[in-house]
């Protein structure tokens, strides 16, 4: 079952890293500014807007006039799913891929001669890795979106850091090193509060390390009822690791 | 080039007497260097009242990812991936691969699964390791054995399997690629 997020999987991130080394491709991100108010759809429910008093002004209204809401903004709890659809088709028609069936964020271009590039979304972020030709045509994106310029070779990906060198054979690196510097033991007596947040830490780092999959996991099995000293200590472990 | 599957059931080891559940996909070239695809350790979502209910419940999702998985990278590259499942349980090895059949009726139905996942081919191959090399071992405990832990230093893996369902080849596997992998 896949269910249809909006955003890109982690081990789609790792497929296309590895895709991407593999065939010799270049890595560059690009990140759209502001993208939820640049979603081309108009809502499809009718909300509202009851402007602050101070901002009343701005709008030529009176103290009991709405505004009505016609495309999404920030803080509409559908907006990213309003921008999904905008970036989605943007993606299909313009730069012509395919989206993959196991992750309907992961798209692909093929060539004559087989695949010739890769794109993940993950809300305004894009990573992306293709050929000279592959970066060319992509440029639209840019052109499309009002976008910050694009990254070459080096990104931070939704938690992990990748890096590609320009020499070759291209060694490549997808790490959290800078996140996991950041992680403290957690006292024995700490509070449940202060566990879940750090258990919550400790996860994030669940990307790129397997081996802390079953910790992390049997970590966030905990509740206040069976919380105890030991959990401590687990998931001081496996921050020591 | 093929993909290879691991799952792994550790029984009634949780606080609640539940069941952890892991897996992990490796991509593998034919000289063992493997790259770890997707992995998933997670308690079972459902009461198993064996041991082997829950070697097969897991043997089902690693098959459901790993199929799906499979289906991209086919259209990625163009060419046909096999398919290997392994697991180290000897009981799950022989439900699915002879013809015996387990009491319990939600079991029967994940059995059956995986039985027609194989007679259709859709798994190119099912193999038994020893519990002591199953890299999904890691996923499922808390003291692991550590051939997961060797396989992320080494980047290889050349896992003896104890006992093969050995089909006849279906298609020509990929051809590997002569570019050093990741």
């Amino acid at each position: 079952m896949v269910p249809n997020l909006a955003t890109l999987r982690q081990r789609s991130t790792r497929w296309l890293v590895s895709t991407s080394v593999v065939l010799r491709f270049r890595l560059f991100s690009h990140d759209i500014n502001q993208a939820y108010l640049q979603s081309r759809d108009k809502l499809a429910r009718t909300l509202y807007l009851y402007p602050r008093h101070e901002d009343r002004h701005l709008f030529d209204l009176t103290d009991d006039g709405v505004l009505l809401l016609v495309r999404p903004l920030y803080g509409v709890c559908d907006a990213g799913d309003y921008f999904f659809v905008t970036l989605q088709r943007h993606v299909r028609d313009d730069i012509l891929m395919t989206p993959l069936s196991s992750d309907p964020a992961l798209y692909m271009r093929k060539g004559v001669n087989g695949l010739v590039g890769l794109m993940g979304t993950f809300d305004d972020d894009c990573l992306l890795g293709g050929t000279d030709e592959f970066q060319t045509a992509t440029k639209t994106t840019l052109r499309v979106f009002e976008a910050k310029p694009r990254q070459m070779d080096e990104m931070e990906c939704v938690g992990p850091q990748v890096k590609i060198s320009q020499r070759l054979p291209r060694p490549c690196t997808l790490d959290q090193t800078a996140y996991v510097a950041l992680l403290t033991l957690l006292p024995t007596d700490a509070s449940y509060e202060r566990f879940t947040s750090v258990r919550t830490a400790v996860a994030w780092v669940g990307h790129t390390r397997p081996d802390l999959g079953c910790a992390i996991n049997k970590a966030a099995q905990v509740s206040t009822a069976t919380y105890d000293p030991r959990h401590v200590h687990a998931v001081n472990k496996a921050i020591k690791v | 080039m093929q993909l290879r599957a691991y799952a792994d059931a550790s029984f009634a080891t949780n606080d609640d007497q539940s069941s952890q559940l892991g897996f992990i996909t490796l991509l593998v070239d034919g000289s063992g260097r493997a790259h770890v695809l997707s992995f998933s350790s997670r308690k079972s979502r459902r009461v198993v009242r064996s041991v082997m209910a829950g070697d097969v419940y897991f043997f089902g999702a690693a098959f459901d990812e790993a199929y799906m998985l499979r289906h991209d990278l086919e259209q990625l590259y163009g060419c046909h991936i096999p398919l290997t499942i392994l697991s180290d349980s000897k009981q799950l090895f022989d439900v699915v691969t002879r013809g015996s059949h387990p009491t319990e009726k939600r079991l029967l139905i994940d059995v059956a699964a995986a039985r027609e996942a194989c007679n259709r081919r859709e798994i190119s191959n099912v193999g038994l390791v020893t519990s002591d090399n199953n890299i999904a071992d890691s996923l499922t405990k808390v003291k692991p054995s550590g051939a997961l832990e060797l396989l992320l230093a080494t980047g290889v893996d050349r896992t003896p399997v104890e006992q093969w369902v050995i089909q006849p080849g279906t298609a020509s596997p990929c051809p590997t690629t002569d570019i050093p992998g990741v």
